[in-house]
């Protein structure tokens, strides 16, 4: 679904007192500068009178009962700097309106290796948050509307994004041009990116950004800021959502712009709020599930000719309750909870708001400083940064001892994380264009707590890349390479004697692409990537019980990297007269020494047996299929089908893949309403998601076998509100409308509960607009 | 150039600020510490004292000092009982994890006995017979105990699973709400 809906003022559209010699009519077009394409509903601002009209879906637009005059033009698009200009009115007249749009000027910067916004579309895809406003809840239920990104959660409030199978250690989140460093390696936790401080989201499936980082042989996830404003005027967003199933309220806001009497800064403020009480399935409440989160960021710009410098500042912090039922003793414990069809009466309890024990305590902070110095030839960009990372994890059983502080976490880490990074962006020069860059990392792991599952450790890292695309006739080509260094001081404890050990890894990567766009309508694009990513820090020296699954978890020092291959297709397809748009991406995946847990004997403890699984390598492959066809039926209804597919295959021992998304299609139909004075775009869709059962999984490694498959009918209904002289986009929507009884595959509180039942959730964003210029 | 330079120095400015600022300084006396470590339980005892000659005590233990994973149990022993006995028996939980400082874990089970049951499940052991003696006041605790085996010809060869539950709020009597902080199942022979 795409709800198009500019970013702008268009109130008195209707209505407007008409005097003297007012009748004039000012027609327009609103284009893309680069391709002529229309940009369709655009917003269209006359300054002077505080009067907008949004452009239709071929970015017409009319303004009628004008009065002669000079006026100041904005006009703003979704994905475009808004732009202003001057028009003398003198009598009717008719203009077109170029806009130089963003999402090229965003791709150059970020998503090496894919140059044009046609190009992206290959085997990247970038998603607007604004047309997801329902999806806000995180940043993995963001990143999986993207097709063939899926979920992994660990109960209803954590989730991690899935890309093409790979998770986790394999995928890097960057979030303004860091690259977040906080424990990604465990499948409970979750990214610490607030949803409403990303303006935009691009998913790159593969490692081809070598920017940041070998690991990223999943894919890479990049979370992009508003960008700073170059008007005098304060862009503004409030945004109000409610939830019903967990009486979810929500609440964000965005501000960003400058001030004409300091011109060359510019400023940006945004924070978000939430909290949300006991998830219910159809049948039962899940015992603290409560979650509290809040999240602000500021941003301070300047500005001069060719040199930009920036600093920001984000803070993310949550308390997450952890379903009580999934924090089990021994293995007896978990037989018990898979046998029975509902969890214990103490797990399923009331609603409540509470967070108790057991659950998690996150807190990321982040402090970075970005340079970009434009020149003739080309640009610089150094970004420096501070990370911290605080993960706490409150057990369900209080410490013992009479002497333990019951307000200690059973286990907490701290991840302080310095990164540079200095790139230089060649501009292009015949059919060259050239970036390269090198970065580095030093980080310390630091421990409290009772029991630990990693190591404290210190780490250092050092990266240098280079990417090169050279185009001719219908041809596009990218290469790129990289050469990673990454360092591991690890302090072991074993029988309290502390032992240091070392790991140092050297890793490469490179890339090669080729994109023929012989036809207008037609695209084909063949990627080839070749990386390394060295053993995480649990995979080297995990060393405990895992409560949440109820299994002691062992790492592998002797552990080499991990080689993947990946090769990857994508046709896409754009009919005549845009009505229809088919994206098909095709992708096989060899990864030598794959490391994953292998099940071993159970293990005897006193609380009973415990399954054990050992980080071990195999020889994995990986393919699937990521369609997506968009039709437009008629004027007013569309059809939206999208699936996915995978196939995973652990070679070495000829048995399926553990843990892997199931196949998964997507069905939407949309009607828009004719807008009236009131309602703009008034739409209504409703869609239906099948999840196949997980099939291919192997023999007795898992504890429970993969849950049936299910189908989930969602209806939305949204529309965008004249309210006196703001815009008020609001969307209803409804998961789950049948209130089905399920479980994911990809849950891994699938042993022990339900998912959440029906959800019916409001959600509204009000743009607004504050003109700073001093005659206002 | 000059108003540049004066900009880098004022974000300079704002960054050492905002470094200088950062929260979180409380990790440097935990630095890589285990310091706080809280207890765990490590080692069960079984004490079996003989009713008609209580000098005569029997303990059978359970012990994995350095707890879950790693080594395997140091003592974990099989339970031998005679036949026509009535016993008294007495449990107690340790930590051992730390030989310079063993902690009687017992001790609290005792101080918060309304939020903990033991249960003894017995498998196979169609001549032994149990009576939990104790009580939170309300509901059984476990931690003393009468055994009894009968007369009976046959040897009985089986099992003996002590369960540790953890019930806070929710303690009714039965072995399965709570959480579960020892499971044992020791072998156990009566003849």
């Amino acid at each position: 679904m795409t709800l198009l809906v500019c970013f702008a003022i268009m109130n008195g559209v209707i209505g407007q007192s008409t005097n003297g010699d007012c009748r004039l009519t000012l027609k327009g077009k609103v284009t893309d500068t680069h391709d002529g394409t229309d940009l369709s509903y655009s917003s269209v601002y006359l300054v002077e009178l505080q009067k907008g009209v949004a452009a239709d879906d071929r970015g017409r637009f009319s303004m009628t009962n004008l009065c002669p005059g000079e006026y100041t033009l904005i006009v703003m698009h979704i994905g475009c700097e808004p732009d202003t200009s001057t028009i003398d009115l003198k009598e009717s007249m008719s203009i077109k309106l170029d806009l130089e749009h963003h999402a090229e000027e965003l791709g150059q910067a970020n998503v090496l290796a894919f140059k044009k916004v046609e190009e992206q579309k290959m085997l990247s895809t970038e998603r607007r948050i604004d047309d997801n406003l329902s999806s806000m809840t995180s940043i993995a239920a963001l990143s999986s509307t993207v097709n063939g990104v899926s979920m992994l959660q660990s109960g209803s409030n954590v989730a991690k994004p899935v890309i093409h199978g790979l998770h986790s250690n394999r995928i890097t989140m960057v979030n303004n041009d860091v690259a977040l460093e906080g424990q990604n390696w465990g499948i409970e936790h979750a990214p610490e990116i607030d949803p409403f401080a990303a303006e935009r989201l691009t998913v790159v499936k593969g490692a081809s950004a070598l920017r940041y980082g070998t690991s990223a042989i999943g894919g890479t996830i990049l979370a992009l800021p508003d960008e700073p404003g170059k008007l005098d005027q304060l862009n503004g967003q409030v945004y109000l959502g409610a939830a019903s199933n967990n009486r979810k309220g929500l609440a964000a806001f965005k501000l960003n712009g400058r001030f004409e009497q300091f011109k060359k800064w510019n400023f940006g403020i945004q924070g978000s709020v939430k909290k949300s009480g006991t998830v219910k399935t159809p049948r039962y409440y899940l015992n603290n599930t409560a979650m509290e989160e809040y999240n602000y960021s500021w941003t301070v710009g300047y500005r001069n000719k060719g040199f930009v410098s920036t600093v920001h500042y984000s803070q993310f912090n949550s308390d997450i309750g952890v379903f009580s039922g999934a924090h089990i003793g021994n293995l007896t414990d978990l037989e018990t909870a898979i046998a029975s069809d509902e969890p214990r009466p103490e797990d399923k309890g009331d609603f409540s708001y509470t967070i108790d024990r057991p659950y998690q305590h996150v807190e990321h902070e982040t402090i970075q400083w970005k340079n970009v110095l434009e020149r003739e030839r080309g640009q610089w960009q150094l970004v420096l940064a501070r990370q911290f990372n605080l993960r706490e994890e409150y057990d369900k059983h209080l410490p013992r001892g009479f002497s333990a502080d019951e307000s200690l976490p059973e286990f907490a880490i701290n991840l302080e994380s310095y990164t540079g990074l200095l790139v230089y962006e060649a501009k292009k020069k015949g059919n060259f264009q050239y970036e390269a860059g090198v970065n580095a990392i030093t980080q310390i792991n630091r421990l409290r707590g009772r029991r630990s599952f990693i190591p404290a450790y210190t780490s250092n890292g050092m990266g240098a890349y280079a990417a090169l695309s050279y185009d001719k006739g219908f041809w596009e080509t990218n290469f790129g390479a990289r050469l990673e260094q990454k360092n591991y001081d690890a302090e072991i404890v074993e029988q309290r004697q502390v032992d240091n050990v070392q790991k140092r890894f050297l890793t490469p990567a490179a890339t090669a692409e080729v994109i023929y766009n012989r036809f207008k309508q037609v695209n084909f694009g063949l990627n080839y990537t070749f990386a390394q990513r060295a053993p995480g820090i649990n995979e080297l020296f995990s060393d405990g019980i895992h409560h949440g699954v109820a299994a002691i978890e062992y790492g592998d020092e002797t552990l080499n990297p991990e080689s993947s291959q990946k090769i990857s297709g994508s046709i896409t397809y754009q009919s005549k007269n845009e009505k229809t748009d088919i994206d098909v991406t095709v992708y096989s995946n060899w990864i030598a020494d794959f490391i994953y847990l292998q099940p071993q004997e159970a293990a005897l403890t006193i609380r009973g047996a415990f399954p054990v699984y050992q980080q071990q390598q195999t020889d994995a492959f990986l393919r699937g299929v990521d369609l997506g066809w968009n039709q437009e039926l008629s004027k007013h209804l569309s059809l939206e089908i999208n699936g996915s597919y995978l196939y995973a295959q652990n070679m070495s021992e000829n048995k399926p893949l553990i843990f892997m998304p199931a196949n998964r299609i997507y069905g939407g139909l949309s009607y828009t309403f004719n807008s009236s004075e009131v309602f703009y775009k008034p739409f209504i869709q409703v869609g239906l998601r099948h999840v196949f059962e997980q099939k291919r999984v192997p023999l007795d490694e898992d504890f429970a076998e993969a849950p049936a498959a299910y189908s989930l009918l969602s209806l939305s209904m949204g529309s965008t509100l004249a309210v006196g002289k703001y815009n008020v986009i609001i969307d209803v929507t409804v998961e789950n409308l049948t209130n089905t009884v399920y479980r994911d595959y990809m849950n891994r509180f699938r042993y022990y509960a339900d998912e959440m039942g029906r959800n019916i959730s409001v959600n509204l964003r009000v743009p607004f607009l504050i003109n700073t210029t001093k005659n206002n | 150039m000059n108003l540049k330079f004066k900009s880098i120095s004022l974000m300079v400015a704002l960054v050492a600020i905002t470094f200088t600022g950062c929260k979180k300084d409380d990790d440097d006396d935990h630095d890589h510490g285990h310091s706080d470590e809280g207890e765990l339980i490590t080692s069960v005892e079984l004490s079996f004292i003989d009713s008609a000659n209580i000098s005569d005590t029997i303990i059978f233990a359970f012990r994995d000092p350095d707890g879950e994973g790693g080594n395997t149990p140091t003592v974990f022993d099989s339970i031998f009982l005679k036949k026509g006995t009535t016993y008294f028996m007495n449990i107690s939980f340790l930590d051992e994890s730390n030989p310079n400082d063993i902690e009687d874990i017992t001790e609290e089970i005792k101080v918060e006995d309304d939020e903990h049951l033991i249960c003894y499940d017995l498998t196979s052991l169609p001549s032994l017979s149990y009576t939990i003696t104790d009580s939170d006041g309300q509901f059984p605790v476990g931690l003393e105990s009468t055994w009894r085996t009968d007369l009976s010809q046959n040897i009985d060869n089986g099992s003996l699973k002590v369960t540790l539950k953890h019930q806070p709020g929710v303690k009714n009597g039965s072995c399965a709400p709570g959480d579960t902080d020892v499971e044992i199942s020791f072998p156990t022979v009566i003849n």
